[in-house]
């Protein structure tokens, strides 16, 4: 029996190659959500100085035959897209704050938390997966 | 002082229920993830090739005006590099799933640090894919601002 239970403690334990390859997670996690969000930033100021011109591309649009609530739709699955896109960064970064902060201070909350972290990167993720899947389909219907 | 280092650092890391539930939920999303990821990729390659034979069908009914069709070569390019990427992305991301699990169910560390590192690629992939674009896109408006 307490041979069982020194196993249990034991067996479960994190081992140097499970360190280093969260330790890359985490490094590179950081550098791909800080390049995204300087990536979107550029595209943001970009998008504000040509603020103009976009407008008139849906004013040409509107013009060619799209619908108002066409145009709209347009937007608003730009919003959302958007916003998709900024969560995930978010939580990419979240995660591998956690998980570098988990490793350096030795504490498993922290991991647990950056793990939790990163299964909401997974869901987004999945998210945006499904909506490339239905514009695919649309485009080839 | 030396035990005492010895003991810390084999409890500090231990895989409690939090961690372990935690680092379950990861892996199941990430094997979903992962899963549909791939079928976007295969479907982005067939879309591919029927808005390929669209524009051809298109080019070939102006043919006779005197329109000819432009290369498309460099559109299968870049979807094959799409795709082997979409490939590579997805083995790894199911590799971290499907090893986690098992090593979560089986209490085999050992399977854990596979998976893990089956995560560290997919992310360097990732990162280096990004640093390639980045590149191109600096490369992109050098030769722009090099134009005007």
């Amino acid at each position: 029996m307490d041979t069982q239970q020194e196993h249990s403690l034991f067996d479960m334990q994190m081992d140097d190659s499970s360190q280093q390859s969260l330790l890359s997670v985490s490094k590179w996690a950081k550098f791909i959500a800080v390049s995204g969000i300087i990536i979107g930033a550029i595209a943001l100021i970009f998008a504000l100085a040509y603020g103009p011109q976009i407008i008139q591309v849906f004013t040409t649009m509107l013009k060619i035959g799209v619908s108002q609530e066409e145009a709209g739709m347009l937007i608003g699955v730009l919003v959302v897209v958007v916003l998709l896109i900024c969560g995930w960064l978010y939580f990419l970064l979240r995660s591998a704050s956690l998980l570098n902060r988990g490793l350096e201070s030795r504490s498993s909350a922290l991991l647990a938390e950056g793990f939790r972290s990163m299964r909401v990167y997974f869901v987004i993720s999945f998210i945006i997966s499904l909506l490339s899947i239905i514009s695919v389909i649309t485009e080839m219907i | 002082m030396e035990n005492s280092q010895a003991d810390s650092s084999l409890f500090e890391f231990q895989y409690d229920e939090e961690l372990k539930n935690s680092l379950q939920g990861a892996a199941n999303w990430a094997g979903m993830a992962a899963l549909i990821s791939f079928a976007s990729s295969i479907l982005g390659m067939v879309n591919f090739f029927v808005q390929r034979a669209k524009m051809q069908a298109i080019y070939r009914q102006y043919t006779e005006y005197g329109i000819s069709e432009p290369s498309m070569g460099g559109g299968l390019i870049s979807a094959m590099i799409s795709f082997v990427i979409g490939v590579l992305l997805f083995v790894f991301l199911l590799k971290f799933s499907k090893k986690t699990k098992q090593g979560l169910e089986t209490n085999e560390t050992y399977l854990i640090s596979e998976g893990l590192s089956g995560l560290s690629v997919y992310f360097r992939i990732i990162g280096i894919v990004l640093i390639i674009a980045i590149i191109f896109i600096l490369l992109g408006l050098l030769a722009i601002i090099g134009q005007s």
